[in-house]
């Protein structure tokens, strides 16, 4: 890349959904720390279908995440950015989960055991087959908390800056990234109908469950890890993400030429 | 549209049939209490077991053990500088550490929405440090004497939050609300810090600081009409596998008396009854503490890990009393704690980060290497 692609990729405007729940700063931090300051907060849907490419930081819980986005007319103008899965999209954590057709977090946390009537639930963008259940807190600690290690299902460019490692038939990163989430999203393997095995980017199992920690697919991206508190591993995870959505063969042709 | 190489994925081969485990590895926490100085600006802090203000009378001039690192006051009660809050909490971050947590420790005296200085500490660090960051104390309902404005906890933590943390540690808060759900037979009113905060931001965002103190009694007996959990010690003293030591009188049993306003109230309330009602609440993370380890260089209170740990299945972080590597091995194989915490003996430079890492890792306990 020339420099001055270089210094021309940095401007690119960041659009920033941010809901007003949770530390978004980090991701903020983050994406400056990468070398893009140019991060504008979304405030309209307006904003939504005329961005550059979005990044969703999901925090706090479903149901206020998917509120917000149905009270400001987001869900609509997301589902239109996503439809046709080339526009650049990286979601976290929430950000991930309100892809699915819904979730099992109900208004009230679980461990008040409310339940909801359906009316209750808000269905999410149903971008992605499936839905987002609870983990057994049975067999174990619920929230999952940690740093866990993520298996790779498909290559992709957002992963420039990682180095997994294969061996027998399996792609793992060396090194953990950061979870916090009591919610997965299961696997829906090829046999079924409904299956989302498609979209998965990486697999990871806590204590024997395995599920989804991140999607691909086209230009959609989504973690339920956090890039922004994963150390240099999440930073470089956002860096790769950010780099290749705008650094495209055509280009390279173009200067090739010149 | 974009014109990226963003979307030329290619599917790798997953072998279903013989599936791979991904494992939690168990963490290495720092924790820095932070409080003003008596020149008010924002300093770190250790005290053991909670008395932070410097003994005036120390024989040998020395402070206790402190080998190094940072500026120190001595011998006239002033605070102990261990360097300041961002700049440290940065170099953990290099070095490895994977939670960073905040104590405001002077916070139970002067509201939070007054206490510009720890949010600046929040905001800055944030900049920098890429690992999660816990905020703590003063995470409770809090009235503006000057103003009369009341902001609620929800509103306190909020202000955190915005500001770089992902977590928040209540403390007192906590107790009392977990009496309360104790007496009311476990009535929710909705209306506690835990409970408010964690239906907004979900329960992983509210960690529990638990501080409580052994109580030794002769017998499980001697508190039976009160319902307190006791635990049984082991002889011996105080052997890296046992749960020892036992009582001064040689008592073989004892319980954990929790306390409010940094140790200076006991309530009459064990840790195991809070850490349940904690859960209950709605709370996602136990930070489970013991005056009479802290400082202490000796290890964790294995006891009472486990006695919290096995009673509810959110995650614990074992704190006080760590001094060195052997003592984070330790506590991973013998509780079920999923994570450990230190202070002092980080600050004061005895041991590093990567050092215990490496001591966990030849001992078979996965962490994460940097």
């Amino acid at each position: 890349m020339t420099e001055e692609t270089q210094r021309r990729q940095s401007q690119l405007p960041i659009s920033l959904l941010d809901y007003g729940a949770g530390n978004v700063r980090s991701v903020y931090n983050a994406i400056v720390a990468c070398g893009y300051p140019n991060v504008q907060l979304i405030t309209t849907p307006e904003q939504i279908l005329e961005a550059r490419v979005i990044i969703f930081p999901g925090v706090g819980s479903y149901h206020s995440a998917m509120t917000v986005l149905k009270e400001r007319g987001y869900d609509v103008a997301m589902k239109e950015y996503l439809a046709n899965g080339d526009r650049p999209y990286l979601g976290i954590c929430l950000g991930m989960q309100t892809l699915f057709e819904g979730s099992d977090e109900k208004l009230a946390h679980d461990s008040a055991k409310i339940e909801g009537n359906d009316d209750d639930e808000l269905p999410g963008l149903g971008i992605i087959p499936g839905r987002v259940i609870k983990f057994d807190a049975t067999t174990r600690s619920v929230p999952h908390i940690g740093w866990n290690g993520i298996i790779l299902h498909q290559k992709s460019p957002a992963m420039k800056y990682l180095h997994p490692t294969t061996a027998a038939s399996t792609t793992i990163l060396g090194s953990e990234v950061y979870f916090v989430h009591s919610y997965y999203a299961p696997i829906i393997d090829d046999e079924c109908s409904n299956s989302n095995s498609e979209w998965i980017l990486t697999s990871t199992t806590y204590e024997g469950q395995a599920y989804i920690s991140s999607i691909q697919k086209g230009s959609i991206v989504a973690t339920q890890f956090h890039p922004e508190k994963s150390g240099i591993v999440g930073l470089n995870f956002l860096r790769g993400f950010l780099e290749v959505r705008e650094r495209g063969k055509c280009r390279i042709n173009i200067c090739a030429c010149i | 549209m974009e014109d990226g190489t963003l979307n030329q994925t290619s599917p790798l081969s997953i072998d279903n049939n013989n599936a791979q485990q991904t494992q939690l590895v168990k963490r290495v926490v720092v924790a820095l209490d932070v409080r003003s100085n008596d020149f008010g600006d924002l300093v770190v802090t250790k005290g053991d077991q909670y008395d932070v203000r410097e003994k005036t009378t120390d024989e040998d001039g020395d402070n206790g053990g402190s080998s190094g690192g940072g500026e120190k006051m001595v011998g006239r009660g002033g605070v102990r500088n261990l360097g300041k809050p961002v700049q440290l909490a940065s170099r953990y971050y290099t070095e490895g550490a994977d939670e960073i947590a905040f104590l405001n420790i002077t916070s139970y005296r002067s509201g939070v929405i007054d206490d510009m200085p720890m949010l600046q500490v929040l905001e800055e660090s944030s900049k920098s440090i890429f690992v999660p960051l816990t905020v703590g104390g003063g995470i409770r309902s809090y009235t503006d004497e000057a103003s009369g404005t009341v902001y609620s906890a929800l509103e306190v933590a909020s202000r955190y939050f915005r500001a770089g943390a992902d977590k928040v540690s209540i403390g007192s808060d906590a107790v009392y609300a977990a009496e309360e759900y104790v007496t009311s037979c476990g009535v929710k009113t909705g209306l506690t810090s835990i409970e408010t905060i964690s239906s907004v931001y979900g329960v992983q965002a509210v960690v529990i600081s638990i501080d409580p103190r052994r109580v030794y009694v002769s017998s499980p007996d001697d508190v039976l009409p009160a319902g307190h959990v006791v635990v049984e010690l082991s002889n011996g003293g105080l052997t890296r596998k046992t749960n020892g030591p036992l009582g001064p009188n040689g008592e073989k049993y004892c319980w954990y008396q929790c306390t409010v306003s940094g140790g200076r109230t006991n309530r009459p309330i064990c840790a195991v009854t809070v850490a349940r009602a904690v859960e209950a609440l709605g709370a996602g993370e136990i930070m489970l503490n013991c005056i009479d380890m802290d400082g202490q260089c000796a290890g964790f209170d294995h006891a009472l890990m486990n006695a919290v740990s096995r009673a509810v299945s959110i995650p614990v972080i074992a704190s006080s009393g760590a001094g060195n590597e052997q003592h984070f091995v330790d506590v991973f194989e013998n509780t079920k704690v999923r994570a450990a915490l230190a202070a002092g003996m980080f600050h004061r430079m005895e041991v590093e980060i990567g050092s215990v890492k490496r001591r966990m890792e030849e001992a078979g306990i996965r962490a994460r290497i940097v």
